[in-house]
């Protein structure tokens, strides 16, 4: 019987524990607005001495013709853009995910240089738009659904 | 007894034929449906993904209404309540399982903690949480209102879910079906996509009530086994 009590008591605590980790994780998310997933260029570049040190995230498109990819040392270096004021250049060690191209959107972790002209990426992320096409369509990708995902303030 | 077993095999017919269904178009959706201009045949995981997801979502509104049920003193809503918070904690982790394998080749990672992804995740444990409660709890109203609170808060995750792609900057992309200028899907996809949810809900549905049928066989049994008890203490 005392067994079947402390096993009873586990369970709510367990119960308890869950509980409070989805909330404070819930309220995380919503309260804190200064938590983002990833910084646009502008912001990376305005930010990049404070952020010197620290790794982040900047999401930004695979800016055409800039894409050098040397695959006997796996290094990938091409120039993250927000089509406007900022350009990065990213460098990246290790072979991206087959769906990265000129005008695709990415998301680069990694730490960024004193000037925000250069980052050093250690994961890319390939973040593409909400559209599914059949084959016969155009093989574009539409840029302005992207651009409106990731350069949202 | 013999109207009984009737009736369960007329649910069993409905079960399996469903479940037909469901395989059948995701058959069509592996081998026969178009593939996609961007990623290939890898968007295929789709036809499970997706259905999943408004499966898991589906589970969450239904428990919300069973849960007010129970606020207003149904207490018999509670077992149908555990049965629906079993059956949507199996499809969001298959919901997150999917999109785990589906986001490696297309965005180069299982999992990242991007709001999407990271909100889809309490889901799982609010109803990991529901059913641990349930368990614990005694029977009695106390269990009725504290899980029937929970019920209703996890409805809670739901909008905060469908809109998380769109108050925040994320990985995963924004909504391609429910969104303003119409959707963003080849007819052709769009039409099996719909098809597959649609068959995945009916299929939830009856899960959820083969479970709750199971359930409240398991009450009568209990109550049946101590009566026979309390009988067998009084003769002696």
């Amino acid at each position: 019987m005392s067994q079947g009590v402390s096993k009873n008591q586990n369970k709510w605590i367990i119960g308890g524990i869950v509980i409070a980790v989805a909330i404070i994780g819930m309220s995380l998310l919503t309260l804190n607005e200064n938590t983002v997933y990833f910084y646009t260029p502008d912001e990376a570049v305005a930010k990049a001495r404070s952020l010197q040190g620290q790794e982040i995230k900047v999401g930004g498109m695979v800016k055409g013709g800039t894409v050098n990819w040397e695959p006997e040392n796996l290094m990938l270096s091409f120039t993250l853009s927000d089509y406007g004021m900022h350009d990065i250049t990213v460098s990246h060690k290790g072979t991206p995910p087959d769906m990265f191209k000129e005008d695709q959107g990415v998301v680069v972790e990694g730490k960024i240089g004193p000037d925000g002209k250069t980052f050093v990426s250690r994961r890319l992320m390939v973040k593409h738009s909400e559209e599914y096409k059949a084959p016969d369509q155009m093989h574009s990708v539409d840029k302005e659904l992207l651009e409106k995902s990731i350069f949202k303030k | 007894m013999g109207q009984k077993s009737q009736v369960s095999s007329r649910g069993l017919m409905a079960g399996i034929s469903s479940m037909l269904i469901c395989l059948g178009l995701w058959a069509y959706g592996l081998f026969f449906a178009i593939t996609e201009a961007h990623q290939g045949d890898v968007y295929r995981i789709i036809y499970l993904h997706v259905p999943s997801a408004f499966t898991c979502f589906f589970c969450a509104l239904v428990l919300f209404i069973f849960s007010i049920k129970g606020l207003r003193g149904k207490s018999s809503s509670l077992l149908y309540g555990k049965a629906t918070a079993e059956v949507g904690l199996l499809f969001t982790i298959i919901t997150l399982a999917t999109g785990s394998i589906w986001g490696k080749p297309t965005w180069g990672v299982w999992w990242t903690w991007d709001a999407r992804l990271t909100t889809t995740f309490i889901l799982s444990l609010l109803y990991c949480g529901y059913l641990l409660l349930w368990s614990a709890m005694q029977p009695g109203s106390g269990r009725v209102k504290v899980c029937s609170i929970l019920g209703i808060l996890i409805f809670a995750d739901v909008p905060i879910i469908y809109k998380s792609v769109t108050w925040w900057r994320t990985l995963h992309q924004p909504p391609s079906i429910l969104r303003e200028n119409g959707p963003t899907m080849a007819p052709e996809i769009l039409y099996l996509l719909l098809s597959c949810s649609f068959a995945v809900i009916c299929l939830s549905v009856w899960m959820v009530w083969i479970r709750s049928q199971n359930l409240k066989l398991e009450e009568n049994l209990n109550k049946a086994s101590y009566q026979q008890l309390e009988e067998q203490e009084a003769n002696s």
